[in-house]
Protein backbone atom coordinates (compact mmCIF):
# COMPACT_ATOMS: atom_id res chain seq x y z
CA UNK A 1 0.00 0.00 0.00
CA UNK A 2 2.93 2.18 1.38
CA UNK A 3 4.82 1.48 -2.26
CA UNK A 4 1.43 2.07 -4.09
CA UNK A 5 1.28 5.43 -2.68
CA UNK A 6 4.73 6.16 -3.94
CA UNK A 7 4.45 5.38 -6.96
CA UNK A 8 1.33 7.07 -6.92
CA UNK A 9 3.37 10.77 -5.83
CA UNK A 10 5.85 10.02 -8.22
CA UNK A 11 3.23 9.92 -11.30
CA UNK A 12 1.84 12.60 -9.76
CA UNK A 13 4.53 15.08 -9.80
CA UNK A 14 5.59 13.46 -13.06
CA UNK A 15 2.44 14.27 -14.50
CA UNK A 16 2.56 17.93 -13.22
CA UNK A 17 6.29 18.38 -14.26
CA UNK A 18 5.18 17.50 -17.94
CA UNK A 19 2.10 19.34 -18.01
CA UNK A 20 3.97 22.22 -16.22
CA UNK A 21 6.33 22.12 -19.02
CA UNK A 22 4.08 21.70 -21.67
CA UNK A 23 2.03 24.49 -20.50
CA UNK A 24 5.59 26.27 -19.94
CA UNK A 25 6.12 25.72 -24.20
CA UNK A 26 2.33 26.43 -24.94
CA UNK A 27 2.01 29.80 -23.51
CA UNK A 28 5.86 30.44 -25.30
CA UNK A 29 4.82 28.94 -28.41
CA UNK A 30 1.14 31.16 -28.08
CA UNK A 31 3.07 33.93 -27.22
CA UNK A 32 5.49 34.13 -30.20
CA UNK A 33 2.56 33.10 -32.44
CA UNK A 34 0.51 35.48 -31.30
CA UNK A 35 3.34 38.24 -31.86
CA UNK A 36 3.77 37.62 -35.11
CA UNK A 37 0.37 37.33 -35.93
CA UNK A 38 -0.33 40.85 -34.75
CA UNK A 39 2.93 42.28 -36.58
CA UNK A 40 1.66 40.78 -39.69
CA UNK A 41 -1.72 42.48 -38.76
CA UNK A 42 -0.01 46.00 -38.05
CA UNK A 43 1.32 45.50 -41.17
CA UNK A 44 -1.29 44.24 -43.02
CA UNK A 45 -3.34 47.74 -41.07
CA UNK A 46 -0.67 49.89 -42.20
CA UNK A 47 -0.61 49.12 -45.54
CA UNK A 48 -4.01 50.11 -45.83
CA UNK A 49 -3.55 53.20 -44.38
CA UNK A 50 -0.78 54.20 -46.86
CA UNK A 51 -1.55 55.70 -50.14
CA UNK A 52 -0.01 58.34 -52.65
CA UNK A 53 -1.37 59.61 -55.65
CA UNK A 54 -0.96 61.49 -58.80
CA UNK A 55 -2.10 64.70 -58.92
CA UNK A 56 -3.03 67.36 -61.02
CA UNK A 57 -3.62 67.43 -64.60
CA UNK A 58 -2.83 63.88 -66.64
CA UNK A 59 -3.08 65.60 -69.88
CA UNK A 60 -0.44 68.51 -68.69
CA UNK A 61 3.34 66.92 -67.48
CA UNK A 62 5.57 69.87 -67.96
CA UNK A 63 8.49 68.51 -70.28
CA UNK A 64 11.36 71.44 -69.95
CA UNK A 65 13.03 71.77 -73.06
CA UNK A 66 15.64 74.31 -71.94
CA UNK A 67 18.01 72.22 -70.00
CA UNK A 68 20.23 69.42 -70.47
CA UNK A 69 19.01 66.66 -69.99
CA UNK A 70 15.66 67.89 -70.72
CA UNK A 71 13.13 67.54 -67.22
CA UNK A 72 9.92 66.39 -66.16
CA UNK A 73 7.93 67.96 -63.70
CA UNK A 74 4.72 66.03 -61.57
CA UNK A 75 3.09 66.40 -58.23
CA UNK A 76 2.47 63.45 -56.28
CA UNK A 77 0.02 63.75 -53.51
CA UNK A 78 -0.01 61.76 -49.94
CA UNK A 79 -3.11 60.24 -49.57
CA UNK A 80 -2.82 58.19 -46.45
CA UNK A 81 -2.72 58.28 -42.77
CA UNK A 82 1.07 58.22 -42.21
CA UNK A 83 4.35 60.10 -42.96
CA UNK A 84 6.34 59.01 -46.23
CA UNK A 85 9.61 59.27 -46.25
CA UNK A 86 10.43 61.12 -49.79
CA UNK A 87 14.04 59.94 -50.05
CA UNK A 88 13.02 56.62 -50.14
CA UNK A 89 11.28 56.56 -53.83
CA UNK A 90 11.57 55.25 -56.89
CA UNK A 91 10.45 56.03 -60.12
CA UNK A 92 10.31 54.33 -63.61
CA UNK A 93 9.01 56.10 -67.16
CA UNK A 94 7.78 53.53 -69.75
CA UNK A 95 9.60 51.25 -66.88
CA UNK A 96 12.53 52.67 -67.17
CA UNK A 97 14.18 53.34 -63.47
CA UNK A 98 15.47 57.59 -62.96
CA UNK A 99 18.10 56.92 -60.86
CA UNK A 100 17.79 58.65 -57.60
CA UNK A 101 20.66 61.41 -58.68
CA UNK A 102 17.93 62.57 -61.72
CA UNK A 103 15.17 63.07 -59.26
CA UNK A 104 14.53 66.42 -56.89
CA UNK A 105 11.30 66.94 -54.69
CA UNK A 106 10.09 69.94 -53.07
CA UNK A 107 7.52 70.54 -51.04
CA UNK A 108 4.50 72.39 -52.04
CA UNK A 109 2.49 74.30 -50.33
CA UNK A 110 2.72 77.65 -47.98
CA UNK A 111 4.12 77.32 -45.70
CA UNK A 112 6.38 74.78 -47.02
CA UNK A 113 6.00 71.80 -45.41
CA UNK A 114 8.77 70.25 -43.95
CA UNK A 115 8.03 66.32 -43.81
CA UNK A 116 5.73 64.47 -46.15
CA UNK A 117 2.89 63.95 -44.17
CA UNK A 118 -0.88 63.12 -44.94
CA UNK A 119 -2.49 65.43 -47.74
CA UNK A 120 0.97 67.27 -48.56
CA UNK A 121 1.95 67.87 -51.99
CA UNK A 122 5.55 67.24 -53.43
CA UNK A 123 6.34 68.42 -56.25
CA UNK A 124 9.28 65.73 -58.40
CA UNK A 125 11.49 66.88 -60.98
CA UNK A 126 13.24 63.95 -63.16
CA UNK A 127 15.92 64.53 -65.30
CA UNK A 128 17.50 62.09 -67.50
CA UNK A 129 19.13 62.01 -71.44
CA UNK A 130 16.22 59.58 -72.29
CA UNK A 131 13.44 62.66 -71.90
CA UNK A 132 15.36 64.17 -74.77
CA UNK A 133 14.08 61.82 -77.37
CA UNK A 134 10.50 62.32 -75.87
CA UNK A 135 7.83 63.81 -77.91
CA UNK A 136 6.22 67.05 -76.71
CA UNK A 137 2.90 65.68 -76.42
CA UNK A 138 3.75 61.83 -75.59
CA UNK A 139 1.92 59.96 -73.48
CA UNK A 140 4.58 58.34 -70.72
CA UNK A 141 3.71 56.09 -67.68
CA UNK A 142 4.75 56.51 -64.61
CA UNK A 143 5.28 54.76 -61.74
CA UNK A 144 6.22 55.79 -58.21
CA UNK A 145 6.74 53.66 -55.27
CA UNK A 146 7.75 55.06 -52.08
CA UNK A 147 8.55 53.55 -48.81
CA UNK A 148 6.82 54.94 -45.46
CA UNK A 149 8.44 55.86 -42.53
CA UNK A 150 8.41 53.60 -39.35
CA UNK A 151 4.89 53.71 -37.58
CA UNK A 152 5.14 51.57 -34.47
CA UNK A 153 8.16 49.89 -35.61
CA UNK A 154 6.72 48.76 -38.96
CA UNK A 155 6.69 50.74 -42.27
CA UNK A 156 5.43 49.83 -45.61
CA UNK A 157 5.39 51.48 -49.03
CA UNK A 158 2.68 52.76 -51.30
CA UNK A 159 2.85 53.06 -54.81
CA UNK A 160 0.59 54.31 -58.18
CA UNK A 161 1.02 54.37 -61.60
CA UNK A 162 -0.56 56.80 -64.33
CA UNK A 163 -0.37 57.19 -68.14
CA UNK A 164 0.26 61.15 -68.57
CA UNK A 165 0.62 63.51 -71.56
CA UNK A 166 3.72 65.52 -71.75
CA UNK A 167 3.26 69.35 -72.39
CA UNK A 168 6.88 70.35 -73.91
CA UNK B 1 -2.95 12.23 -1.74
CA UNK B 2 -6.37 13.83 -2.46
CA UNK B 3 -4.89 17.03 -1.12
CA UNK B 4 -2.04 16.79 -3.74
CA UNK B 5 -4.31 15.63 -6.81
CA UNK B 6 -6.14 19.04 -5.88
CA UNK B 7 -2.86 21.05 -6.20
CA UNK B 8 -2.05 19.51 -9.18
CA UNK B 9 -5.67 19.75 -10.77
CA UNK B 10 -4.97 23.87 -9.54
CA UNK B 11 -2.65 24.20 -11.00
CA UNK B 12 -2.55 22.97 -14.72
CA UNK B 13 -6.23 24.47 -14.30
CA UNK B 14 -4.35 27.83 -13.91
CA UNK B 15 -2.24 26.74 -16.19
CA UNK B 16 -4.85 26.43 -19.18
CA UNK B 17 -6.80 29.82 -17.84
CA UNK B 18 -3.12 31.43 -18.66
CA UNK B 19 -3.01 29.87 -21.88
CA UNK B 20 -7.32 30.47 -22.55
CA UNK B 21 -6.43 34.39 -21.55
CA UNK B 22 -3.25 34.81 -23.61
CA UNK B 23 -5.54 33.23 -26.48
CA UNK B 24 -8.22 35.87 -25.63
CA UNK B 25 -6.28 38.42 -25.43
CA UNK B 26 -4.87 37.18 -28.95
CA UNK B 27 -7.86 37.54 -30.33
CA UNK B 28 -8.95 40.70 -29.30
CA UNK B 29 -5.88 42.36 -30.92
CA UNK B 30 -6.52 40.53 -34.09
CA UNK B 31 -10.58 41.85 -33.71
CA UNK B 32 -9.55 45.46 -33.30
CA UNK B 33 -6.35 45.17 -35.68
CA UNK B 34 -9.25 44.03 -38.29
CA UNK B 35 -11.93 46.76 -37.04
CA UNK B 36 -9.39 49.36 -37.15
CA UNK B 37 -8.86 47.96 -40.90
CA UNK B 38 -12.16 47.98 -42.18
CA UNK B 39 -12.92 51.39 -40.99
CA UNK B 40 -9.82 53.03 -42.73
CA UNK B 41 -11.15 50.95 -45.88
CA UNK B 42 -14.64 52.12 -45.58
CA UNK B 43 -13.82 56.06 -45.80
CA UNK B 44 -15.48 57.07 -49.14
CA UNK B 45 -13.37 58.69 -51.94
CA UNK B 46 -13.58 62.05 -52.36
CA UNK B 47 -16.27 63.32 -55.24
CA UNK B 48 -16.96 66.51 -56.51
CA UNK B 49 -17.98 68.25 -59.91
CA UNK B 50 -16.50 70.96 -61.80
CA UNK B 51 -19.62 72.68 -62.78
CA UNK B 52 -18.10 75.11 -65.19
CA UNK B 53 -15.01 77.14 -65.50
CA UNK B 54 -14.87 80.87 -67.64
CA UNK B 55 -11.69 82.33 -68.48
CA UNK B 56 -11.67 85.62 -69.56
CA UNK B 57 -8.85 87.64 -70.23
CA UNK B 58 -7.75 91.55 -70.51
CA UNK B 59 -10.70 92.09 -68.52
CA UNK B 60 -10.79 95.61 -67.21
CA UNK B 61 -10.34 95.71 -63.90
CA UNK B 62 -9.68 99.34 -62.82
CA UNK B 63 -10.41 102.32 -64.37
CA UNK B 64 -8.29 105.68 -63.22
CA UNK B 65 -7.75 109.38 -65.13
CA UNK B 66 -5.08 111.98 -64.03
CA UNK B 67 -5.78 115.12 -62.73
CA UNK B 68 -6.58 118.20 -65.21
CA UNK B 69 -8.35 115.19 -67.39
CA UNK B 70 -11.61 114.72 -66.03
CA UNK B 71 -12.82 117.30 -68.42
CA UNK B 72 -15.74 119.80 -67.99
CA UNK B 73 -19.40 119.90 -68.58
CA UNK B 74 -20.27 116.54 -68.15
CA UNK B 75 -23.54 115.39 -66.43
CA UNK B 76 -23.61 111.86 -64.16
CA UNK B 77 -23.72 109.02 -66.75
CA UNK B 78 -22.36 105.81 -68.11
CA UNK B 79 -18.98 104.82 -69.17
CA UNK B 80 -18.40 102.27 -72.01
CA UNK B 81 -15.34 101.19 -73.95
CA UNK B 82 -14.63 99.74 -77.20
CA UNK B 83 -11.69 98.37 -79.48
CA UNK B 84 -12.56 99.01 -82.87
CA UNK B 85 -15.94 97.06 -83.70
CA UNK B 86 -15.17 95.11 -79.88
CA UNK B 87 -17.36 96.93 -77.44
CA UNK B 88 -15.58 94.56 -74.97
CA UNK B 89 -17.79 92.32 -73.51
CA UNK B 90 -20.58 94.68 -72.57
CA UNK B 91 -17.53 96.46 -70.23
CA UNK B 92 -19.98 99.32 -68.52
CA UNK B 93 -19.18 101.52 -65.48
CA UNK B 94 -21.22 104.47 -64.19
CA UNK B 95 -19.85 107.88 -62.85
CA UNK B 96 -20.86 110.88 -61.01
CA UNK B 97 -19.46 114.73 -61.45
CA UNK B 98 -18.82 117.47 -59.46
CA UNK B 99 -19.19 121.28 -61.22
CA UNK B 100 -19.37 118.99 -64.47
CA UNK B 101 -16.00 117.20 -63.74
CA UNK B 102 -16.51 113.44 -63.98
CA UNK B 103 -15.45 112.41 -60.15
CA UNK B 104 -12.86 109.14 -60.76
CA UNK B 105 -13.27 108.02 -57.44
CA UNK B 106 -16.77 107.56 -58.20
CA UNK B 107 -16.20 105.75 -61.42
CA UNK B 108 -17.96 102.12 -60.47
CA UNK B 109 -17.34 99.24 -62.53
CA UNK B 110 -20.88 97.50 -63.12
CA UNK B 111 -19.84 95.23 -65.75
CA UNK B 112 -15.91 94.17 -66.28
CA UNK B 113 -16.35 93.11 -69.55
CA UNK B 114 -13.22 91.75 -71.45
CA UNK B 115 -11.52 93.75 -74.50
CA UNK B 116 -9.57 91.23 -77.35
CA UNK B 117 -6.13 92.48 -76.32
CA UNK B 118 -4.38 95.04 -73.73
CA UNK B 119 -4.17 98.00 -75.99
CA UNK B 120 -6.36 100.96 -74.48
CA UNK B 121 -9.45 100.68 -75.98
CA UNK B 122 -11.47 103.73 -76.91
CA UNK B 123 -13.72 105.21 -74.40
CA UNK B 124 -17.28 106.56 -74.83
CA UNK B 125 -19.07 108.50 -72.49
CA UNK B 126 -22.80 109.01 -71.92
CA UNK B 127 -25.48 110.47 -69.98
CA UNK B 128 -27.82 108.27 -68.08
CA UNK B 129 -30.17 107.56 -70.99
CA UNK B 130 -27.44 106.08 -72.83
CA UNK B 131 -27.10 109.80 -75.26
CA UNK B 132 -23.39 110.48 -75.66
CA UNK B 133 -22.72 113.53 -74.23
CA UNK B 134 -20.98 116.83 -75.88
CA UNK B 135 -18.55 118.30 -73.08
CA UNK B 136 -17.27 121.73 -73.08
CA UNK B 137 -13.62 120.38 -72.37
CA UNK B 138 -13.06 116.31 -73.01
CA UNK B 139 -11.67 113.90 -70.08
CA UNK B 140 -9.56 111.69 -70.93
CA UNK B 141 -9.46 108.28 -69.04
CA UNK B 142 -6.05 106.44 -68.67
CA UNK B 143 -5.10 102.92 -69.63
CA UNK B 144 -7.26 100.84 -67.86
CA UNK B 145 -5.62 97.90 -65.55
CA UNK B 146 -6.10 94.55 -67.28
CA UNK B 147 -6.44 91.22 -65.36
CA UNK B 148 -7.75 87.91 -66.02
CA UNK B 149 -11.02 86.72 -64.46
CA UNK B 150 -11.40 83.26 -63.62
CA UNK B 151 -14.68 82.26 -62.49
CA UNK B 152 -15.90 78.75 -61.09
CA UNK B 153 -18.26 76.52 -59.56
CA UNK B 154 -17.05 73.07 -58.14
CA UNK B 155 -19.95 71.29 -56.21
CA UNK B 156 -19.09 68.92 -53.21
CA UNK B 157 -20.88 65.19 -54.41
CA UNK B 158 -19.76 63.17 -51.84
CA UNK B 159 -20.56 62.00 -48.06
CA UNK B 160 -18.35 63.80 -45.95
CA UNK B 161 -17.15 67.24 -46.04
CA UNK B 162 -13.65 68.68 -47.53
CA UNK B 163 -11.77 70.79 -46.37
CA UNK B 164 -10.55 73.55 -48.61
CA UNK B 165 -7.02 73.81 -47.35
CA UNK B 166 -6.98 69.67 -48.96
CA UNK B 167 -7.83 70.54 -52.30
CA UNK B 168 -5.31 71.30 -54.73
CA UNK B 169 -6.05 73.83 -57.58
CA UNK B 170 -3.62 73.36 -60.81
CA UNK B 171 -3.25 75.46 -64.01
CA UNK B 172 -2.54 74.21 -67.04
CA UNK B 173 -1.07 71.05 -64.67
CA UNK B 174 1.27 73.41 -63.00
CA UNK B 175 1.39 76.28 -60.17
CA UNK B 176 -0.31 74.63 -57.74
CA UNK B 177 -1.63 75.66 -54.53
CA UNK B 178 -4.25 74.90 -52.51
CA UNK B 179 -8.14 76.22 -53.10
CA UNK B 180 -7.83 78.24 -50.20
CA UNK B 181 -4.45 79.65 -51.00
CA UNK B 182 -5.76 80.28 -55.05
CA UNK B 183 -8.62 82.62 -53.19
CA UNK B 184 -7.58 86.18 -52.68
CA UNK B 185 -10.46 88.31 -53.85
CA UNK B 186 -13.28 89.77 -51.83
CA UNK B 187 -15.38 88.32 -55.06
CA UNK B 188 -14.42 84.92 -53.81
CA UNK B 189 -16.48 82.75 -51.65
CA UNK B 190 -13.72 81.83 -49.64
CA UNK B 191 -11.16 84.82 -49.64
CA UNK B 192 -8.11 82.99 -48.62
CA UNK B 193 -9.48 81.54 -45.30
CA UNK B 194 -10.25 77.59 -45.09
CA UNK B 195 -13.31 76.46 -44.45
CA UNK B 196 -15.07 73.15 -44.92
CA UNK B 197 -16.85 72.23 -48.17
CA UNK B 198 -19.78 70.19 -47.36
CA UNK B 199 -21.67 67.97 -49.01
CA UNK B 200 -24.00 69.22 -51.45
CA UNK B 201 -22.47 72.47 -51.23
CA UNK B 202 -21.31 74.18 -54.65
CA UNK B 203 -18.38 76.68 -53.80
CA UNK B 204 -17.71 80.20 -56.13
CA UNK B 205 -14.70 80.65 -56.73
CA UNK B 206 -13.00 83.74 -58.04
CA UNK B 207 -9.43 84.54 -59.42
CA UNK B 208 -8.20 87.83 -60.53
CA UNK B 209 -4.21 87.64 -61.90
CA UNK B 210 -2.16 90.35 -63.06
CA UNK B 211 -2.96 89.15 -66.58
CA UNK B 212 0.53 90.39 -67.70
CA UNK B 213 1.88 87.64 -65.20
CA UNK B 214 -0.27 84.72 -66.46
CA UNK B 215 -0.82 83.32 -70.08
CA UNK B 216 -4.49 81.99 -70.66
CA UNK B 217 -4.87 79.00 -68.63
CA UNK B 218 -6.50 75.98 -71.11
CA UNK B 219 -7.50 73.51 -68.15
CA UNK B 220 -8.09 74.30 -64.71
CA UNK B 221 -7.31 70.76 -62.35
CA UNK B 222 -8.67 70.01 -58.54
CA UNK B 223 -7.15 66.93 -56.82
CA UNK B 224 -8.72 65.72 -53.81
CA UNK B 225 -7.21 63.32 -52.22
CA UNK B 226 -6.85 60.59 -54.69
CA UNK B 227 -9.79 62.40 -56.88
CA UNK B 228 -8.67 64.47 -59.61
CA UNK B 229 -10.94 66.01 -61.96
CA UNK B 230 -9.88 67.98 -65.04
CA UNK B 231 -12.08 71.04 -66.58
CA UNK B 232 -11.14 72.98 -70.24
CA UNK B 233 -11.85 77.01 -69.71
CA UNK B 234 -14.68 78.29 -71.54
Amino acid sequence: MADGGVSTYIMLITALLVSSSVSAVLIQEWSSTSRVIQQQQRGIQLAEELSIDFAGDPMNVNIDRSTTPDEITFYVLNTGEHRMDENQMEILIDGQVIPSLGVSTTFVGSPTPSSWDSMVLIEIVLSNNSFDSLNNDADVSIFVTVNSEEVAGVSGSASFNSEVRLNG
Amino acid sequence: MGASAGIGGLIIGIAMLVVFTMAISAFDAQVATGLDAIESASVPDPSFTIDDVNLEQHVIHEVSMTAGNRGTGYVDGILRANVGSDECGGFSATFSTTGGEIDVGNVVITNHGFCPDSSTPTWTIYDSSLVVQTPSSVANFSAPVFRQYIYANITNQGEDFLKTDDVWVFYDGEEPETLTDSQDSTRSEILGVGTNWYSGQTIQLFWDDESSLNTEYERLAFTAGPTTLVRSTS
